[in-house]
């Protein structure tokens, strides 16, 4: 069972971590809305990646299309003149890593003993079937990258005994470097 | 007085009597007082006597007294020194007990911590050798990447199927269509044109489902290796804790004894 405080921080946790990258890895600020309806989420990918822990897995995914607006938006902080595709895929993934490394560290306030898989990317129709994963909360949102780009990201936390905590928010993260340490 | 007996020389007789008279006075006096002097010395050495037999009877018993507190003191001493070599004694042996057990002590201290050092030395391979898990959690994660390269062709061949599928439902028209034209003559062949548009639609249903799992799949698939991958760095990551509690109390081991 998983608690209405404990969705509330994941959604939270989430939020801070995306908004907190965003302004360091690309010096940007970004708006982020809360969904009803996954139905508007038309973005013909998305990478998936997993936060484990005794208690839950927590799965984010980001929603992308690998259109000239995008790849402008997460070329930009390797290089502005050589954006390819893979250059592309690498820093979008890095950049979610990031997001998951942040969500992490964070999580670890609360719960000890947490692991996180590397990133993979999936297809759109995917998607539509995240309730076979059995999830105790879903939520999907929208990302406004400084009103420039809109992506979409869809939240899942799979609970496997009761999850029930509060976020602190006087708990900042200040860590800043490599993400794998193991 | 020399110049005096030389005047007297020249005293008449009158004179000399009354000089005789005087000094036989004046030696009664001294005599008078000579006697009174002696007395009074005799009283005095009597009395000074007396004293000092006092005093004397009063140190000799001053004497005595502190004699035979010296006895006393002397007896108390002897005894006291009787006791303290008793209790050096027995401290002396308390000693040599004590020392003897802590030399016991300390063979057993270390034999014990010789002991814990080597089972602490047998935890840490132990730890050594299950974070060499972590391998096979990412050996199980790549065989994820395997079975997605498997479930893209999946895709591929699916997409494929889908599109021969399509085909083969306008195949199936055209000959119903040929086969009206036909007239009675194609009666037989319309049938067939039929049952094979029927199996083509099933077909085309049976790919939509196909390609639906395929991509229910995928979710599953990534969602449980991922999983893996991640309580894999999470025991990991605990066996690294258990590792450097494990060398500290190790190097608290290995540091001597205060």
């Amino acid at each position: 069972m998983i608690s209405e405080n404990a969705c509330l921080s994941f959604s939270q946790i989430f939020k801070d971590a995306v908004t907190s990258n965003v302004c360091d890895y690309f010096n940007d600020r970004c708006e982020i809305t809360p969904l009803t309806d996954p139905g508007v989420i038309t973005e013909s990918n998305f990478i998936v990646l997993t936060i484990t822990s005794c208690s839950f897995r927590f799965l984010s995914l980001l929603h992308f299309d690998s259109n000239e607006l995008t790849v402008n938006y997460f070329s930009s902080p390797l290089s502005a003149e050589s954006e390819n595709s893979t250059k592309f895929i690498d820093q979008l993934l890095e950049f979610c890593n990031l997001v998951c490394g942040t969500m992490n560290r964070n999580l670890n306030n609360y719960y000890h003993y947490s692991g996180m898989s590397t990133p993979y990317v999936l297809s759109r129709p995917s998607l539509d079937y995240i309730v076979a994963l059995n999830p105790g909360y879903v939520s999907y949102y929208e990302i406004a990258f400084n009103k420039s780009l809109s992506l979409h990201a869809t939240v899942c936390i799979c609970d496997f005994d009761t999850v029930d905590f509060t976020l602190d928010t006087s708990l900042v993260d200040s860590f800043t470097g490599d993400l794998e340490f193991l | 007085m020399s110049t005096s007996l030389i005047d007297s020389v020249v005293m008449t007789e009158g004179e000399s009597n009354a000089l005789l008279q005087s000094l036989m006075q004046q030696n009664a006096e001294l005599t008078d007082q000579i006697s009174r002097l002696v007395k009074t010395h005799q009283e005095n050495i009597a009395m000074i006597k007396q004293e000092a037999d006092d005093k004397k009877t009063q140190h000799y018993s001053a004497l005595n007294e502190l004699t035979l507190q010296c006895q006393t003191l002397e007896k108390q001493i002897e005894q006291l020194n009787k006791e303290k070599n008793t209790l050096l004694h027995e401290h002396h042996q308390s000693i040599q007990e004590h020392k003897v057990n802590i030399d016991s002590y300390m063979k057993s201290t270390t034999a014990r911590r010789a002991d814990l050092r080597d089972k602490l030395n047998g935890l840490a391979n132990q730890i050594g050798d299950i974070a060499k898990f972590a391998d096979i959690f990412n050996r199980w994660h790549e065989d994820m990447n395997s079975l997605m390269i498997q479930n893209k062709a999946m895709h591929e061949q699916n997409d494929r199927f889908s599109s021969i599928v399509r085909t083969i439902v306008i195949l199936s028209v055209n000959a119903a269509i040929e086969a009206a034209r036909a007239g009675e003559n194609g009666l037989g062949f319309a049938v067939v044109a039929q049952e094979i548009r029927r199996l083509a639609n099933d077909s085309e249903n049976l790919s939509r489902d196909y390609s639906k799992n395929l991509y229910k799949n995928d979710l599953i698939t990534t969602a449980t290796f991922q999983d893996i991958q991640a309580g894999g760095k999470m025991i990991t990551s605990a066996l690294v804790g258990v590792h450097v509690t494990s060398k500290n109390l190790k190097n608290s081991l290995i540091s001597p004894v205060k």
